[in-house]
């Protein structure tokens, strides 16, 4: 197949996740268990006022959050791992992740758990995981700048999960001890419309940022000098979509608590997909990391009278997925 | 022409200086080899030429201009770089890794128009590897994979060209392939800048040479002028031995 060939057939794929997407989409508002388990006839929501509150008050938010959710976790993931050349990377890296579960404990111990300070620390803390990273990075004098900043991650990551276990051990066991497990199971339970429409402006942005620039991150995974002589400004470049990548990590996790495993598997998929260039592997990441987290969540609100918390389904997926692309040896990597 | 005029530098945070006092000149249709011991300072040199690094004294200008002055834009348009080994990340085609060598040319989103498009075919003939355009960078060899990297670096059309180290991990045939590449490229008028610790690669390719020992340029000249067995037991510390071989010196290191 020819490089023209080729590449209609990616575009195409493209498309038909969007056209995925969209049925995904259709197809979650409908799911739910009232009026009788799975499916929610569209009939009903006209006659049945109940089931018309639902589906707008408490689906259709809940289905937004979590497509928004995928898209945003599994874009990151893909910038992540473009811009740290590294396919087993995520928001895990730069102390992202655990800065968020030390906030948001931090707030659950500190602050009686008030969904606005656990949201809040979880986004400050996560900011400040890349700050601490890249503050650090300035001072290591080993290697290039992407091992100064690979290096400093695991410091500062390391750092964040002493203080989250500093937290547990102090934690109220009844009450508070709990809820930091909860958050970090991760699960969109009690989603609102306003919920969404709170994270949907930085998720937002930072999608949009990531993609207008999506091109320019295959000049980021080359050496800096390689970035540099082809007229990029690789640090300040770099830090620009990390900022736009840790931004909407921050505004899922912080309504969704820890959803593992989406900004790793999906970005790998994508790339069996529609390969590795990333004007084309972004769309696709978005695309298909919203259908996933949304499959997943409707799964967990449906599969079972009680709610499975969606951070569990996406492990569980996620390693599964990853497992078999390891045995078929599709995790492929530099050099 | 590129001009290095008093160019002093030392790393930050350290005293000790990497280049000292350098003044050179790069002229349009030639090939310069930068040859020296290990940590004599070539590839500091090469990162400055490339404005990757600023000197700490003196003053780099290319067509007169000094090279801090120009924007990303600009310089990518006039310097181009090919690093010793880059990385292939993910499994990037050949022709879609070549088209970056555009992005001095493209929009945000780096739409190729006919002349981009021209511009990689071109410089993927030049290095023989059309063949394997729709093949993953990483499935390359990595006498390949130098050449992809060559393609990228002359998809970008830039007027100097700089190279570091670009045959220490090629074979024979390859180095062969890459040196000639470089001899054509000076025959449609580019400035070739290279990097070699191999002082024959040098001999046999570059019109010039400058010779770097402990950040000072200790020769430049033609081969003939400057690889003399005296000068390089002085710069290498060990027994050199010098032969003439069609027209052009060659080194032997007594054991």
């Amino acid at each position: 197949m020819d490089s023209a060939a080729d590449r209609r057939v990616r575009i195409r794929r493209i498309w038909l996740l969007a056209g995925l997407s969209a049925a995904a989409l259709a197809v979650s508002v409908l799911l739910g268990r009232y009026p009788g388990p799975v499916l929610t006839p569209p009939s009903v929501i006209g006659t049945d006022t109940l089931a018309r509150d639902l589906v707008f008050h408490i689906r259709i938010p809940r289905v937004a959050a979590a497509f928004v959710l995928g898209a945003a976790l599994s874009a990151a993931g893909a910038v992540f791992q473009t811009v740290f050349r590294n396919p087993l990377v995520d928001a895990g890296f730069l102390g992202v992740s655990q800065g968020a579960a030390f906030g948001a404990s931090a707030a659950i111990v500190f602050a009686s758990g008030n969904a606005w300070a656990v949201q809040g620390g979880a986004a400050l803390f996560a900011f400040l995981g890349l700050a601490l990273s890249y503050a650090l990075a300035t001072r290591i004098r080993v290697g290039d700048e992407i091992l100064h900043l690979v290096l400093a991650g695991i410091v500062v990551g390391a750092f964040y999960a002493a203080g989250t276990g500093i937290l547990k051990y102090i934690a109220d066991p009844q009450k508070q001890l709990p809820d930091i497990t909860y958050w970090m199971l991760g699960g969109l339970w009690g989603i609102t419309g306003r919920d969404v429409l709170q994270m949907l402006p930085v998720a937002a942005a930072g999608l949009a940022y990531m993609l207008a620039v999506r091109w320019r991150l295959n000049l980021l995974a080359m050496r800096d000098e390689t970035a540099f002589s082809l007229g990029a400004a690789p640090g300040r470049e770099r830090l620009f979509v990390l900022i736009a990548a840790v931004a909407v990590t921050a505004a899922g996790v912080a309504k969704a608590g820890q959803i593992a495993w989406v900004g790793l598997i999906v970005p790998h998929i994508c790339r069996r997909l529609v390969g590795s260039e990333t004007r084309v592997l972004l769309p696709a990441s978005v695309l298909l990391g919203g259908i996933f987290v949304l499959v997943c969540d409707d799964v967990a609100r449906v599969a079972l009278s009680g709610e499975i918390p969606l951070g569990i389904l996406t492990s569980l997926l996620g390693t599964l997925l990853f497992l078999v692309l390891l045995l078929q040896r599709k995790i492929r990597g530099v050099g | 022409m590129i001009e290095l005029r008093g160019v002093w530098f030392s790393y930050n945070g350290r005293t000790e200086s990497v280049l000292r006092d350098v003044s050179l000149s790069f002229h349009p249709g030639t090939v310069t080899a930068l040859v020296g011991p290990n940590g004599s300072g070539k590839t500091t040199l090469l990162n400055l030429l490339l404005g990757w690094i600023a000197p700490k004294e003196g003053e780099i200008r290319i067509g007169g201009r000094p090279i801090s002055l120009l924007s990303g834009r600009e310089r990518s348009r006039l310097v181009g770089h090919v690093a010793p080994d880059e990385p292939a990340i993910f499994e990037l085609e050949v022709r879609d890794y070549v088209h970056l060598g555009r992005a001095p040319y493209v929009g945000l989103l780096g739409r190729a128009d006919e002349e981009d498009a021209r511009a990689v075919e071109d410089a993927l003939a030049v290095v023989d590897l059309t063949s394997k355009a729709g093949k993953p960078v990483r499935t390359l060899s990595t006498g390949e994979r130098q050449l992809a990297s060559i393609a990228r670096a002359l998809a970008q059309d830039p007027g100097l060209l700089l190279l570091d180290e670009p045959t220490s991990h090629l074979d024979l045939a390859n180095t062969r392939r890459v040196l000639r590449i470089l001899r054509f490229l000076r025959d449609r008028g580019k400035t070739v800048v290279l990097t070699t610790h191999d002082p024959n690669t040098a001999s046999v390719t570059a019109d010039r040479i400058v010779l770097l020992h402990e950040g000072r340029v200790a020769a430049a000249g033609t081969p003939a002028e400057v690889i003399t067995g005296a000068r390089l037991s002085g710069v290498y510390g060990v027994e050199i031995d010098v032969r003439m071989i069609d027209g052009s010196p060659h080194v032997l290191a007594k054991l």
